[in-house]
């Protein structure tokens, strides 16, 4: 070995052995990379497949015959299109509502004073700690009896009052100086405009990942919607999947994947275009 | 009509009294500053006049308008936030014309009148930029155009100046002035900083913590020579001053009918001329104590043949064309936030220290170097009288 040769070795030994050491973190990554991308994978693979073919292997997941039929016959023998409708009108609906409120209440936990300010805030945390599950009951005896059960507000409506939200906003308000919002008191501004045009805009991450898990909550809930819609035409895509397994004696896994993957393009498209937003928001705070 | 007039105001947190009886009336395009250590309420008295801190009692009139209930956004006052307050997710254009937009100006209105502001400040290359992309002095500039672009009655500045290093410091004093003398709105502006008021301000209100016992905050409302020429008492003597002044507890003896100060082994005997009755009654009702105040630059080597004093120099640090020296007397030092409104107050300086380090500024180049012994002189009609009952001048020069 020539002296540059070595010299140059040594100057690169650092970089390979750093690089070792972070092999375990590799390999531990890259499995968990398989384990989550997998099902999504199978799906795909299942949707392009002939129904026909009802058994294959887990492992073959490129498909030797690629074909749309499943999504076809989708769209051209269930109600998939008003499904998605529905979904996208509750889900949207649920979001920008839930925004609007959310940042207005935190608003007023994070700044305004008023009386029993705190007693209240930590009634809604405490409200956090309940599972949803335990107040289907009562949320259904509720709505029937206001005569809202089977109608989207149904779906719309109780979802409002989780207060997850409120907190999310009240924290990342908390954390914008006074001066700022005094500032714009000196240039004219009252409560509201403060609000809509210092705080908001400062919120930006925080409000989008509100608007992305309240999106993503409604999109998939499939437990209370099964219990406040039973209308045909109101159903959500969730219930409308599920119904196609048990409307049908054998399930039809190509027909049923191909719904899922049009069910999940909303979500991945919500998720890319507000990635940025969503990824501050979950890290803000973390850091002054 | 007084611009801003301010009778009897107060203050309370939680029963804690921040400002007592502020009185202050500050005429149409002065440029006021408000001076005072950590605590005294300087930046509170600011933020009531701008409407974002209630009043306790007393009256605000802004413009001759009782304005103790008018709200921030109705005072047309602008203010320069210490942190400048720049919305981070608005551009510098966005920034200075948020108020002329929020007050319904036309668009065209708008950009015509940023355009003038960020011209007068050199902005005009950075308005498309948003405040993080911005040099400290650049934001501060920004704060200022927003606070100008208004035209507001009243201008309100909190530190400003106080984010920036001292060379730029210095370049936005000089920046500030022109600016007051080109648009000639009234300014209040609070500093901690005694070299600021006393460049910047036509007149410098001191303000002083209030303690259990005093009257007020304000403990001098006067012009920057007037502050350093006569101060009222003790705390604005030793405040106001870059070296601060020496103040010390001498004694006054009465030699062969002439009167002279003794502070331990320092004596000075007064000219005729001072030899006051008031000064004389004064330290009668102190056991013939009072309080002395040498500014350092009143201490000079003796002339050949001058009345002086023998001591050795503690400390030495030659500034090039000036020397700062340290020297000691044994007597007590008198500090300049000293509570005169307790008992007793000569008896329990006495019962401190007795050593006082002084500082004196010897012009020229000297070859001097510590434990040198020298032969200083004070000059008699240089030196300030305080009564050592009450803090308070006794015919200063």
């Amino acid at each position: 070995m020539t002296s540059a040769s070595r010299t140059l070795l040594l100057r690169h030994r650092p970089a390979l052995n750093r690089q070792v050491s972070r092999l375990p973190i590799y390999i531990g990554v890259t499995i968990i990379a398989v384990l989550v991308l997998y099902p999504f994978v199978f799906m795909l693979s299942t949707a392009l497949r002939e129904s026909t073919i009802l058994r294959f292997s887990p492992w073959d997941l490129v498909p030797s015959d690629v074909t749309l039929a499943n999504f076809h016959r989708l769209f051209s023998d269930t109600s998939m299109l008003n499904w998605l409708g529905n979904s996208m009108f509750v889900a949207t609906t649920t979001a920008l509502l839930k925004v609007g409120i959310d940042s207005l209440a935190g608003y007023a936990f994070a700044r305004l004073q008023f009386k029993f300010k705190e007693l209240i805030f930590l009634l809604l945390i405490a409200a956090m700690m309940v599972p949803p599950a335990v107040t289907i009951v009562p949320r259904f005896l509720l709505l029937r009896d206001i005569g809202l059960i089977n109608t989207p507000w149904a779906l719309i409506l109780p979802h409002l009052s989780y207060p997850l939200g409120v907190f999310l906003m009240r924290q990342a308000m908390a954390t914008i100086p006074y001066e700022l919002e005094e500032a714009a008191k000196l240039d004219g501004c009252s409560v509201f405009t403060i609000y809509w045009r210092i705080v908001l805009p400062l919120v930006a991450p925080a409000l989008a990942v509100v608007v992305i898990t309240t999106f993503m909550y409604q999109w998939v809930d499939l437990l209370w919607p099964v219990v406040a819609i039973t209308n045909d035409g109101l159903k959500t895509v969730t219930v409308g999947i599920s119904s196609m397994k048990a409307e049908q004696s054998r399930a039809d896994w190509g027909l049923i994947m191909a719904a899922n993957t049009c069910a999940m393009i909303p979500i991945g498209m919500l998720f890319v275009f507000c990635q940025r937003y969503f990824m501050t928001g979950m890290t803000s705070g973390s850091l002054k | 009509m007084s611009a801003i007039d301010i009778r009897g105001l107060g203050k309370h947190y939680a029963g804690t009294d921040v400002l007592r009886q502020v009185d202050l009336t500050i005429d149409e395009g002065e440029f006021i500053v408000l001076v005072g250590p950590s605590g005294c309420g300087k930046s509170t008295l600011l933020r009531i006049i701008a409407g974002l801190e209630d009043i306790s009692e007393g009256e605000l009139y802004i413009g001759g308008l009782l304005s103790n209930a008018v709200k921030a956004r109705a005072r047309n006052v602008a203010m320069v936030f210490q942190s400048y307050a720049l919305y981070p997710h608005m551009t510098v254009e966005e920034n200075i014309g948020f108020a002329l937009k929020v007050a319904g100006l036309s668009k065209a209105e708008r950009h015509r009148r940023v355009r003038d502001v960020a011209r007068s400040l050199g902005l005009e290359n950075l308005l498309q930029r948003k405040p993080k992309a911005l040099s400290g002095g650049q934001r501060q500039r920004v704060a200022i155009g927003r606070a100008i672009v208004r035209h507001p009655k009243v201008f309100l500045m909190d530190e400003p100046l106080s984010n920036l290093d001292a060379k730029l410091r210095v370049e936005m004093r000089a920046e500030m002035r022109a600016l007051h003398s080109r648009l000639g709105v009234t300014t209040v502006y609070v500093t901690h900083d005694q070299v600021e008021a006393l460049t910047l301000g036509t007149r410098v209100a001191v303000l002083r913590p209030i303690g259990e016992s005093g009257n007020t905050n304000v403990q001098q409302f006067a012009t920057p020579t007037e502050l350093f020429e006569r101060p009222h008492n003790v705390f604005v003597a030793g405040f106001m001053g870059s070296p601060p002044m020496n103040i010390l507890l001498a004694r006054l003896v009465r030699r062969g009918g002439a009167l002279e100060i003794s502070m331990g082994d320092i004596v000075i005997a007064l000219p005729q001329a001072m030899q006051s009755q008031a000064l004389a009654d004064a330290a009668g009702r102190a056991d013939g104590y009072i309080v002395i105040g040498v500014r350092p630059a009143d201490i000079g080597v003796a002339p050949p043949g001058g009345v002086a004093f023998n001591t050795r120099i503690t400390d030495m640090e030659m500034l090039g064309d000036h020397s700062s020296v340290s020297f000691s007397a044994r007597t007590p030092a008198v500090p300049f936030d000293f509570d005169f409104t307790a008992k007793d107050v000569y008896t329990s300086l006495l019962g401190g220290s007795s050593l006082t380090k002084i500082s004196a500024r010897l012009e020229g180049r000297l070859r001097l170097r510590a434990n040198d012994e020298v032969s200083l002189a004070i000059d008699p009609a240089r030196i300030y009288f305080f009564d050592a009952q009450t803090g308070l001048a006794l015919g200063n020069p």
